[in-house]
Order: C-alpha cells, then sequence, then structure tokens
C-alpha cells in the first residue's frame, strides 16, 4: 500500500512537473509582453530602464532558459510578485485558496446530503413517479449551462424579489456571520447544482448494481429489515466506486467553481486566475493554474487510496 | 432469410428507440429547430432584416409585428441573433463531436485490441485530461495570441477561425471519454471467438480492428457521441460566455449571454432565451443518447436470450 502512494504520488509530481512546462509555454504565448505593460504604464522610462528590467525578469533569454530559471525560483519557495495586484502571488492567493475551499467543501457536503438519498430512491423504486422526477431532474441537471443558472438565480432571487445578494461575499461594514451565510446561499445553490446531479446518477447507477448480487438476495432471505439491508449491506457497497468518481471529479468541481466566483465576484482561486489571465498577468496565472493542478492531483490520489481502503478486495500489490 | 432477420431486429430496434417519449420528443424539438434554423436566411432575404444590424433607436424592444422576440442592448434583432447563433452552437457542436468520436474511437480501439504498453500511455493520457481542472486551462489555450505562433493577423481576425480553433481546442480535451468507452467494448469482442478465427487466418491487425471489432463496437461509439453534442454544446457556450469563444459580431448562444448579466434589471428576456436554447438542446441530445443507450442495451439482451 505504502508503495502504491509512493508511486502514484511520483506519477503526479511527473505529471505537475509536465504541465507546469505546458503551462509555462502557453502563458508565453499570451497576447502582450511583461515588459512592455509596464513601460505603457509608466511614460517616463528609457530604454536604458527597459534593458535593465528585461534582464531582471530574464525577458531576454530563450524559453527553456527562462523556464529552469523560474522553476529552480519556485521550487525555493519564491513564487514572484503579480502585476496586478502588486503583492507576492501567494499573499493573494491564500486567502483566495480558503475562499474557494470554503465554496466548495459547502457544496460538496450539500451534494451528497441531497444525492445519496435521492440516488438511493431512484434504485430501490424504478418506475415509480418519484423516480421519473428524480431521472428528469438529473438530466436537467446536467443540462443546464452553470452560469445561465446563476443568471436564473440572480434573476428570481435579487432582480425579482431581492431577497438575496446578487453578488459580493458580505456587505461593506458589515461581515458578520449571517451576512456572509447569506451571501453564501446563491453560489452554493450554482455550484451544487450540477453536482448533485451527476453524483444523483452514480450513487443510483451503483446502487441499482449492488442491490442485484448475491449477498442482498442472502440478506434479505435471513428476514433483515429492509432498511438495514439498503444502509448496511448495499450503501456500503455502492458508494466505494462513488467516492472514487467524487474524488476523480474534482476538476470539474474546481471548473465549475470558476463559473460560480465569475457569476458572483466571489473572491476564489477561479476567479483570480480568469481574471489574471484576462488581465495579463502571467505570474500569478501560472502560480493559480499549477495550485489548482496540485489539488486536482491530490484529489486523484486521495481516490485511488480511498478506494483501496474502503474495499479491501483490492490488493494494489498484486496488480501494480 | 438472413436479411428478413435483419430487418425486424433493425426495425424493432428503432420501435423500442421510438417508444421511449423523451426519444420522440427530443428528436422533434431538434429537428425542428435545425429547420428553422436553416430556413432563416430565408426570412432574413424576404424581410430584408440583418442580424448585425445596429439600431441604437430601438433598443431593448418588447415583442412586436416586426421584431418578433424583440430588440437587444444595440437595437439588433434578437429572434434572427437567436437563429444565427443556433446555427454556430449546433454547427460547433455536431462537427466537434464528429471529430472527437473519430479520435476516440481510433486511440480507444488501439488501446484496446494492442493492450500492453501502447494501452497503458494512451489511458494514463486519457486519465490526465479527464482528471485536469479543465476549464481554467481550456481558458489558457483560447487567450493564446497566435500571432506570437506566426499565424498572420489577418487570418486570426476571421470569424471562421475562431470557430476552428473552439473546435479544435474542445477536441484536445473531449476525446478521452470516448476513447474509454471504446476501448472497454474492444476489450469483450477481442475475447469472441470470430476473432480467433480472423487470428488464425493471418489477417492484419488493421483489417482485424476495422472490419471485425469496429462493427461490433458501434453502439457505444453512437451513444456516446450523441451524448458528446450535449457537452460541447455546453462547453462551447461557457468559453463564448466568457469572451474567450465565438467573437462578436458573430452570434453565438454562449455570447449573446455575455453582457446580459449587466442587464439583467433593464432586460431580463436578453438572459432568458439564449439560456433557454442552450438548455434544451443540450437536454434534448442527452435524453437522445440516453434512448440510444437503452434501446441498443435491450437488444443486445434480446439477442444473447
Amino acid at each position: 500500500m505504502i508503495r502504491f502512494i509512493i508511486s502514484r504520488t511520483f506519477q503526479s509530481l511527473m505529471v505537475l512537473l509536465i504541465m507546469s512546462f505546458i503551462i509555462y509555454l502557453l502563458l508565453g504565448l499570451m497576447p502582450g509582453d511583461p515588459i512592455d505593460l509596464m513601460v505603457g504604464s509608466n511614460p517616463e522610462i528609457s530604454s536604458d530602464d527597459i534593458q535593465r528590467l528585461k534582464e531582471l525578469y530574464n525577458v531576454d533569454k530563450p524559453i527553456l532558459e527562462r523556464y529552469l530559471i523560474w522553476i529552480t525560483n519556485a521550487v525555493q519557495g519564491d513564487f514572484g510578485y503579480s502585476r496586478l495586484f502588486s503583492q507576492p502571488i501567494m499573499d493573494i492567493l491564500a486567502p483566495r485558496l480558503f475562499n474557494s475551499i470554503v465554496l466548495m467543501s459547502v457544496s460538496l457536503v450539500l451534494a451528497l446530503l441531497v444525492a445519496i438519498p435521492a440516488g438511493i430512491y431512484a434504485a430501490t423504486h424504478p418506475n415509480s413517479l418519484l423516480e421519473k422526477a428524480i431521472n428528469f431532474l438529473c438530466f436537467a441537471g446536467i443540462s443546464i449551462p452553470p452560469f445561465w443558472l446563476a443568471l436564473l438565480f440572480i434573476l428570481l432571487f435579487s432582480v425579482f424579489t431581492g431577497v438575496l445578494p446578487a453578488s459580493g461575499m458580505e456587505t461593506i461594514g458589515d461581515g458578520s456571520v449571517i451576512d456572509r451565510v447569506h451571501h453564501m446561499i446563491l453560489p452554493v445553490a450554482t455550484l451544487s447544482m450540477a453536482t448533485i446531479a451527476g453524483y444523483t446518477r452514480h450513487v443510483s447507477a451503483s446502487m441499482t448494481e449492488v442491490l442485484q448480487n448475491d449477498f442482498i438476495r442472502t440478506a434479505r432471505a435471513k428476514g433483515l429489515l429492509e432498511k438495514s439491508v439498503l444502509w448496511r449491506h448495499a450503501l456500503k457497497n455502492a458508494l466505494i466506486p462513488v467516492v472514487t468518481i467524487i474524488a476523480l471529479d474534482f476538476g470539474s468541481l474546481f471548473s465549475g467553481a470558476l463559473i460560480t466566483e465569475t457569476m458572483f465576484s466571489w473572491l476564489g482561486m477561479g476567479k483570480t486566475i480568469y481574471d489574471a489571465i484576462i488581465g495579463s498577468d502571467y505570474n500569478l496565472a501560472l502560480i493559480g493554474l499549477l495550485l489548482a493542478t496540485v489539488l486536482t492531483l491530490t484529489a486523484n490520489i486521495m481516490a485511488d487510496i480511498a478506494y483501496a481502503t474502503l474495499d479491501p478486495r483490492i490488493n494494489y500489490q498484486k496488480k501494480n | 432469410m438472413s436479411t428478413r432477420i435483419l430487418k425486424t431486429q433493425k426495425s424493432a430496434f428503432f420501435s423500442r428507440f421510438l417508444n421511449t417519449s423523451p426519444a420522440v420528443i427530443s428528436l422533434s424539438f431538434l429537428s425542428l429547430m435545425i429547420l428553422i434554423i436553416l430556413l432563416a436566411p430565408i426570412y432574413e432575404f424576404l424581410r430584408a432584416a440583418d442580424p448585425t444590424r445596429v439600431d441604437l433607436f430601438n433598443r431593448f424592444l418588447g415583442p412586436s409585428g416586426t421584431y418578433i422576440l424583440g430588440t437587444d442592448e444595440l437595437g439588433r434583432d434578437l429572434m434572427l441573433r437567436l437563429l444565427n447563433g443556433g446555427k454556430v452552437s449546433l454547427s460547433i457542436g455536431l462537427i466537434t463531436s464528429i471529430i472527437v468520436g473519430s479520435i476516440g474511437t481510433v486511440l480507444g480501439l488501439t488501446s484496446g485490441y494492442f493492450g500492453g504498453k501502447i494501452d497503458s500511455i494512451i489511458m494514463r493520457f486519457a486519465d490526465t485530461i479527464i482528471s485536469l481542472p479543465l476549464l481554467p486551462l481550456l481558458i489558457v489555450l483560447t487567450a493564446i495570441d497566435l500571432s506570437k505562433l506566426g499565424i498572420p493577423q489577418t487570418y486570426i481576425d476571421m470569424p471562421f477561425f475562431s470557430t476552428c480553433k473552439i473546435i479544435i481546442i474542445i477536441s484536445i480535451v473531449g476525446w478521452p471519454t470516448i476513447a474509454r468507452l471504446v476501448r472497454a467494448s474492444t476489450l469483450t469482442v477481442r475475447e469472441e471467438d470470430f476473432i480467433k478465427v480472423a487470428l488464425a487466418q493471418g489477417y492484419g491487425p488493421m483489417r482485424i480492428i476495422f472490419r471485425h471489432i469496429l462493427p461490433n463496437v458501434t453502439s457505444p461509439i453512437i451513444v456516446a457521441t450523441t451524448l458528446a453534442i450535449g457537452n460541447i454544446i455546453l462547453f462551447e457556450s461557457v468559453l463564448s460566455f466568457l469572451g474567450l469563444g465565438i467573437q462578436p459580431p458573430v452570434a453565438s448562444w454562449g455570447n449573446m449571454l455575455t453582457g446580459a448579466q449587466e442587464l439583467l434589471y433593464e432586460d431580463p428576456k436578453l438572459a432568458i432565451w439564449p439560456g433557454t436554447l442552450i438548455f434544451l438542446t443540450v437536454i434534448a441530445f442527452n435524453f437522445l443518447g440516453d434512448s440510444l443507450q437503452r434501446a441498443f442495451r435491450t437488444r443486445s439482451i434480446q439477442i444473447i436470450e
């Protein structure tokens, strides 16, 4: 097991290294040149200064050399400065990472609280009216453009009724817990909606499959209560693939968070990355993207470990 | 005799497919919409209307005889913009799904048939793409300045070029799901006796893959490609909405919503119409894919019985 974790971690580090190079290359192809941007904001700059800046930021060197310099600094914890905010990258990203994690985890918990019962119901009551309704809602959930869902929520709850704030994380000057929760309702609702639909389908499919197993028939034949059969025998087994899918799905949760954060001006990682790319703040975009990749890869490793821990039948030593 | 059996099997498949009401509704909705979109140029010609014509004296108009759905923030005919946007969004969905389907099929067949190293390389690649936070990475890809790669600015400014760019970018990330499904089906078909016979006859891998395996894995390919259309339309709408996909003045359902958030208080219909059409189109393709899957599944069960 430990050997498996080490080898998976090593693989993920390789992916991260390759991704860092690809992203570095791609950001080098973005419109504009960081020195030009600095020059543009200062009309009194001389051509000597420009040359000096170019040397300072290594812009005159070939891309591979620049990448090597950058990664040597990055490994030592020096991520550089943000152009938009004129602050060290980590000072900007740390609080935003926290905001994103709050948004994503609350949405995730909410999604699971709805999806597990809904999925079980759909699997145990096939062809019932409610099952058909759940199924239809799942299709609607995976088909609705998330940014449009956000627009609809804003339209319904802010424009028409005015009960919930349309954007932001708190009312300026207030900042109490109630106010913050009030601002969270619409972003969380938006982000969990698409997630709920996907998760419900997974739970229901997994549960349907497990319920066809012999040990379920045995459990029923023993005269166990249906409640006990479902929750203790079936669900335990049905959740194993679901846990894996949820962890593997972390990348799309992050993509969803990017849209939600942009729509509701929620100061999280996704919005920061988007603003950094649009505002040609390459350093910030680079670190933000890599941080997002690290999060996703970590979630994937955790998925594998969870799979192995939850299901004792899986033995990684043998297969790998 | 054998063709007759095949025929009954086929018609039974279609009747099962059409028995599911979501399939019928989706199919009629999509056909009707495609028909209207194709007829739009005739309407434009007859009314001498132009979807890109700006008329600042007639902004935010409600529905009327001249403007069936009213006008937008620049006084353009909303109905015409929706039809033109639909043409763009649907063509991107259909074209990209064919590309994604072909790449996924070829890689899935290769991976499943050869196994071993080739399989693990392709699948690791696919898994990595699936697991990455795709939207931020796609945003970077769309924001690239292609003139730095030596492509002349005149090409880059062409609407056709930005459409191609979106198609390529979505194709890069879209193939893994289909490749995985095709690979899984290939693995089961590969174990069948007729493949052993083909091998024993000394056929090469190309012939076995394309003549013997491919015809037996068409159902998952069709299902996955249909489901992909919906996802691609969603992806295109998100990118265009963020201002990185189809560039105005060309309309797409996604970029029609770009300014809608600021105008929510002024004119909610601008947010409602394009989104409704994206939603209905995507859900129709998803229902279609699901019904196809059910119909195929029942068929294979009946054949086994």
